[in-house]
């Protein structure tokens, strides 16, 4: 009989179910712990007050050396980030005259995701270059009462500061600190500061081939960066807002973690975007997509020349149709600005031979034809396939005509009209 | 032919006249004018002249002279006296002077803003100056967001967007806060009930932050024409208002006709549908090129009279577009249409739900049919003021239909014309409601100990307390901060009935809303097997979800309906008032409402046989909120020599009277308030008749039931007495059916017991003595 009392009793410890009376002595005894400040945020994370009993706020401070890998490139290689290359990224020329040494990485660490006047920047943290080092600052609210100090800790921390580089702060933590300095009536001394916003600019280059752009998975992807001991973001304003009833810090220490991680990859982030762009002919992107965005992008910024040439080198390599297709289409509409005809009418016509429905390269080349190339007869040629194709199938899956049939079809009645007189 | 003569016709066509209960004449009144306040600017002044505005209205110039003397001013007058100048005038005239300033303009719906954003603009373009006025709802693009934030002048707005869109971004609209000085509150007479409790914590808010910013706005309300403005717009705003109602606008001749449409069934109490009655008459005005608007009390109602009316022109050999329609959700162009086609005579009748009764210019017709009466006095009035030109006769006909309601008013003309409009209610300190907005007070900037939200700074301080218990809340020193990760805003909603609306989802058609009910009533419309009558289509109820606030149902065709069986306990908590009054006594208290579905008949369309039944399986649910209830003697069965059971029919028939009597005091829906008899309360043994409202802890209106107890039981006698039915039928006590044979009988008996009229059979049989 005993036997089977001990035999269930240590099925029962194995299956780790407590009895109440232990439940009860170790909730007690967490509670106690608790009290006593044993798990307060100055014993779990390595830092210090500034200010003094009545108030003050808590400050984690880290020296990074500048060879201080993060992923596959140490943050010391931001301060050679050049300026064009900020700007290029950024699609914004205001960010020209970008200086690594005096620009501040910033994020936050907040009470909602949704904003509002009532949501909190409890954990606060800016990056920046002192000279020998990368140096973290982590400002960390104990409570809503340190708010105040910290802030105006994070003023002068500001100062003289005049580019912010943030991941996503454009709409999110810009935003929300500005509305912390206005409730607690302080200036906002960054909004006279330039914005570099990462998200942006990593959407620009690599949408096309990873599609998630959140920051972890750009890290991991561009960086090669692991996270270990990292907390999901959705999960951080609950932690801290259980930390307030609890005063128990120990699942904060994983928050730290995820705000220095963040910060470090926006240095490492800038220093690789502009590295990519420092090596001749885009190849400091080796993925065809990637390649592909940079010609895209100097489309949007009108630097014609330069989508000639990184789309020529992106031609040369054997990249799949659809990324050629795009890039002759970006090659034909630079070349027609820059009016190199007989380069449009190369792009063109290699862009037909690879997708012989593309409407856009048919028109552009008949306009060419006609009125450029004064070649009536290739002009004829090309409208009448044109119509034929389309007449005879239209758009797959519809009974409608194409758009813009009737603009082929009016064109060749007239170039045959031109070639009966001709 | 022009209306003076249509009236003739009518005059003398005796079919017509025989079922008149009234014929009034309000007498035409000339235009007062008043100049222009000198203190305006000659820039303004010139900008209206060049739009035709030569002189301003008696209740113009009062209004403009006391906002620019910087009062709050509530301006009360009927449709069309142009009420919008009143602030454009004092807003445009600060704007012009200090062009950092700004203006709040608040409206009930999101059509009206658009309105009246159109206006101003074209105002604001003769005037040649700059100032940018925009709608800020939630159609708006979020690309304009940022530009109205720094450069709106004039923000217009309704209620809901201010609540979740504006306030708790207030940071974000430091340009507006800073240099805010007026609020303007239009269609005021709107939020009476749980919307406007909502809105003046909305306004707590608004002060709240305006205070922070240093700014200090007055408000400009307009309200139609209710008994009490003043108290209403002072209760809101909280602070002093003068009330201007001096009204000058010039109004013609005013024929108002009450019409009852004939009996058809006399046991039944059904009258011919009011329905074809609008129908025939508008046709009527039709033939003879009369323009009119026909009011209907719901979307389904609009479409079938507007079809009717369709297909009477084209006989005519006329098109149909001279019939227009006219619901909620309009867009701006399609009013604008078809104010367009009212002027120049392409339309000849608009057929509209009550959205019309607001303020949408579309200007004046010659004649107005109310298809039922709309609910109140103050909102009749309202319609009646669509017909109505400045010069020329017009015509009003309010044909009634079988409820109840409107068979009291349509046999009492002289109430109706003689009394003033009903008294709007507001509770702001709800309890739940002020607690809700407390949440997003401390949400938009923390509570400092001392600070007084609605209540004083103890109470204040004590719920304050009691949200950090809750852990909504954190306090830490002398402040409180919002502490959960999440919106306060989003859940509260200003417009529901109760908190939590269950939505009702077809899910034949892909899980569409087709229309929603409060959390109360769910249960008793809503249960398992229900049969659900929407736009009389009839649904079954596949489901009910109460956690989830939803029902899944799917269209049936049954020849039966169901009636749910709901055991109502209903339990006194506190009285907050009592008086006895001759035989009875009344209170008004809180009180604790329980139901308990059990069973559901399925009822045959017709014959009213039972034709089955099933159980309901949903739990019971409590609800505290406010009652006025009417105690009888212990005794009373005895000395009206009533059974048990004939008592009980007698509470019952006279419960049912008074909820459906009680919009005639009070400004309410009938929603709002519901009926329960007992034959012996709880604690007092006695007979009592209790109406409760249905929005947890009450929005006021008990309280208003319990002064006005004489007016409401003096409607009950005489719609009792003046029904024709025999046994009772939905006109009056309910149908026999449910109120059994002697129910109307004995609800009269009661009814005159409670005013201290004698008994007629009583004193009959007490002759002798």
């Amino acid at each position: 009989m005993s036997d089977l009392r001990d035999k269930l009793q240590q099925l029962l410890e194995r299956q780790g179910v407590m009895r109440g009376a232990e439940w009860r002595r170790k909730t007690e005894e967490l509670a106690q712990r608790r009290a006593s400040g044993e798990f307060e945020i100055d014993r779990i994370v390595p830092g210090e007050v500034v200010g003094d009993a009545s108030e003050g706020f808590y400050l984690a401070r880290t020296d990074f050396p500048l060879d201080t890998a993060h992923g596959n490139i140490t943050l010391g290689e931001a301060l050679l980030a050049l300026p064009e290359h900020v700007a290029l990224s950024a699609n914004d020329t205001d960010l020209r005259d970008f200086t690594p040494e005096t620009a501040i990485f910033l994020d936050t660490e907040t009470t909602g995701l949704a904003g509002g006047s009532g949501t909190v920047a409890f954990l606060v943290g800016a990056g920046y270059f002192d000279g020998t080092s990368f140096r973290l600052e982590q400002a960390f609210m104990r409570d809503f009462d340190d708010e105040e100090p910290m802030l105006r800790y994070l003023d002068r921390l500001f100062r003289g500061r005049d580019t912010v580089v943030t991941y996503n702060g454009k709409s999110f933590d810009i935003p929300l600190l500005r509305a912390r300095f206005i409730q607690n009536r302080m200036p906002f001394r960054l909004d006279s500061a330039l914005q570099y916003d990462l998200l942006h600019a990593a959407r620009r280059f690599w949408k096309r081939r990873l599609g998630d752009c959140g920051l972890t998975n750009i890290e991991r992807e561009v960086l090669a960066v692991r996270r270990h001991g990292d907390v999901p973001s959705a999960e951080i304003p609950e932690l801290w807002l259980n930390y307030l009833r609890t005063r128990d810090a120990r699942a904060l220490q994983a928050v730290f973690y995820h705000h220095k991680m963040d910060i470090l990859s926006l240095a490492a982030l800038t220093a690789r975007l502009s590295q990519s762009l420092t090596l001749p002919q885009g190849l400091g992107f080796d993925h065809m997509e990637d390649r592909l965005s940079l010609v895209r992008l100097h489309f949007l910024q009108k630097h014609y020349r330069e989508v000639m040439e990184h789309g020529q080198r992106l031609l040369e390599e054997e990249a799949e149709s659809a990324i050629r297709c795009e890039c002759l289409y970006l090659m034909g509409m630079a070349s027609k600005r820059l009016k190199q005809w007989p380069q449009m009418e190369d792009a063109w016509t290699q862009l037909l031979a690879e997708r012989p429905r593309d409407l856009v390269a048919r028109l552009e080349l008949a306009k060419h034809f006609e009125h450029r190339a004064r070649n009536l007869l290739e002009a004829e040629r090309l409208c009448a396939e044109t119509v034929e194709l389309f007449e005879t199938r239209g758009i797959p899956g519809s009974d409608e005509p194409l758009p813009g049939l009737e603009g082929f079809r009016a064109r060749l009645e007239r170039i045959q009209r031109k070639l009966s007189r001709g | 032919m022009n209306v003076a003569q249509i009236i003739d016709r009518l005059r003398s066509d005796s079919d017509f006249t025989r079922h008149l209960t009234a014929w009034r004449t309000v007498p035409a009144q000339p235009a007062r004018y008043a100049g222009f306040p000198e203190a305006l600017n000659p820039k303004l002044v010139q900008g209206l002249q060049r739009r035709g505005i030569q002189n301003l209205y008696t209740h113009q110039q009062e209004a403009v002279e006391a906002a620019l003397a910087g009062e709050n001013v509530c301006v009360v007058t009927p449709t069309a006296s142009g009420k919008t100048l009143c602030y454009n005038v004092p807003v445009l005239n600060t704007l012009m002077q200090e062009h950092e300033a700004r203006a709040l303009y608040i409206f009930p719906t999101k059509a009206l803003s658009q309105d009246q954003v159109h206006e101003l603009q074209d105002t604001i373009e003769d005037l040649e100056v700059k100032i940018g006025t925009y709608t800020f709802d939630g159609d708006t693009p979020g690309s304009a967001r940022k530009a109205i934030r720094q450069a709106g002048h004039i923000v217009v707005t309704n209620p809901d967007m201010l609540h979740t869109g504006i306030l708790p971004h207030h940071t974000k609209w430091l340009r507006l806060f800073e240099n805010l000085r007026y609020v303007v509150i239009d269609e005021l007479h709107h939020y009476r009930g749980v919307f406007g409790s909502h809105l003046a914590n909305v306004l707590r808010r608004l002060k709240r932050i305006c205070s922070f910013y240093g700014s200090n706005p007055q408000f400009i309300c307009c309200s139609a024409t209710i008994r009490n403005p003043r108290e209403m717009a002072e209760r809101l705003v909280e602070q002093p208002v003068r009330l201007v109602d001096n009204n000058g606008a010039p109004q013609g001749e005013r024929h108002f006709l009450f019409y009852n449409p004939p009996v058809v069934n006399a046991e039944l109490g059904i009258r011919r549908s009011s329905v074809k009655e609008a129908v025939r008459l508008a046709r009527h005005f039709l033939t003879r090129d009369v323009q009119s608007i026909i009011f209907a009390r719901s979307r389904l109602r609009v479409e079938i009279i507007a079809t009717y009316l369709k297909d009477a022109v084209r006989k005519m050999g006329k098109s149909e577009n001279l019939i227009r329609g006219y619901r909620g959700g309009y867009l701006p162009t399609e009013r604008r249409d078809i104010e367009r086609g009212l002027r120049d005579g392409a339309i000849m009748s608009v057929v509209s739900t009550n959205a019309l009764e607001l303020g949408i210019d579309i200007g004046s017709l010659d004649a107005c049919i109310m298809t039922g009466y709309s609910g109140s006095v103050a909102s009749t009035w309202q319609q009646a003021g669509r017909a109505g030109r400045r010069s020329s006769v017009s015509l009003v006909v309010l044909i009634a239909s079988s409820a109840p309601l409107d068979q009291y008013i349509i046999n009492h003309p002289d109430y109706f014309f003689g009394q003033p409009p009903e008294s709007a209610t507001v509770d702001p300190n709800n309890l739940i409601i002020v607690a809700s907005h407390m949440k997003c007070a401390a949400f938009e900037i923390p509570f400092v100990q001392g600070e007084a939200f609605g209540l004083d700074p103890v109470s204040t301080e004590e719920m304050l307390d009691y949200l950090s218990e809750q852990h909504v809340l954190r306090r830490v020193k002398d402040k409180w901060h919002w502490s959960a990760d999440a919106y306060p805003a989003e859940d509260i909603s200003l417009r529901t009935a109760a908190p939590g609306n269950v939505v009702i989802l077809d899910t034949s058609d892909h899980g569409r809303v087709i229309g929603e009910v409060d959390l109360f009533a769910a249960p008793v419309e809503l249960y398992e097997n229900a049969i659900y009558m929407h736009q009389s289509v009839q649904y079954t109820v596949d489901a009910l979800d109460l956690e989830d606030r939803k029902a899944y149902v799917r269209p049936v065709e049954t020849d039966y309906y169901t009636d749910a069986q709901i055991k109502v306990e209903l339990k006194t908590l506190h009285t907050f008032r009592q008086e006895t009054c001759g035989e009875v006594a009344k209170y008004c208290g809180e009180v604790s409402v329980t139901w308990l579905p059990s069973i559901y008949k399925k009822i045959k369309f017709g014959t009213h046989e039972n034709v089955g039944w099933g159980e309901i399986a949903l739990p019971e649910s409590t609800m505290h909120t406010a009652s006025y209830w009417l105690e009888f003697a212990g005794d009373i069965d005895q000395r009206l020599g009533l059974e048990p059971n004939e008592l009980s029919q007698a509470l019952n028939g006279l419960a049912n009277t008074l909820r459906q009597v009680a919009p005639v005091q009070v400004m309410c829906d009938i929603s709002d308030i519901r009926s329960a008899a007992m034959l012996r309360a709880p604690l007092t043994q006695c007979p009592t008749i209790f109406l409760y409202e249905t929005y947890p802890g009450g929005v006021g209106f008990s309280d208003k039931l319990f002064t006005h107890q004489r007016q409401l039981l003096e409607a009950a006698v005489s719609l009792i007495a003046g029904c024709g039915c025999t046994e009772g039928c939905p006109s009056c006590v309910g149908p026999a059916l449910e109120v059994g044979e002697r129910g109307k009988n004995g609800a009269l008996k009661l009814a005159r017991i409670a005013l201290g009229l004698p008994d007629p059979q009583v004193q009959a049989g007490a002759a002798p003595e």
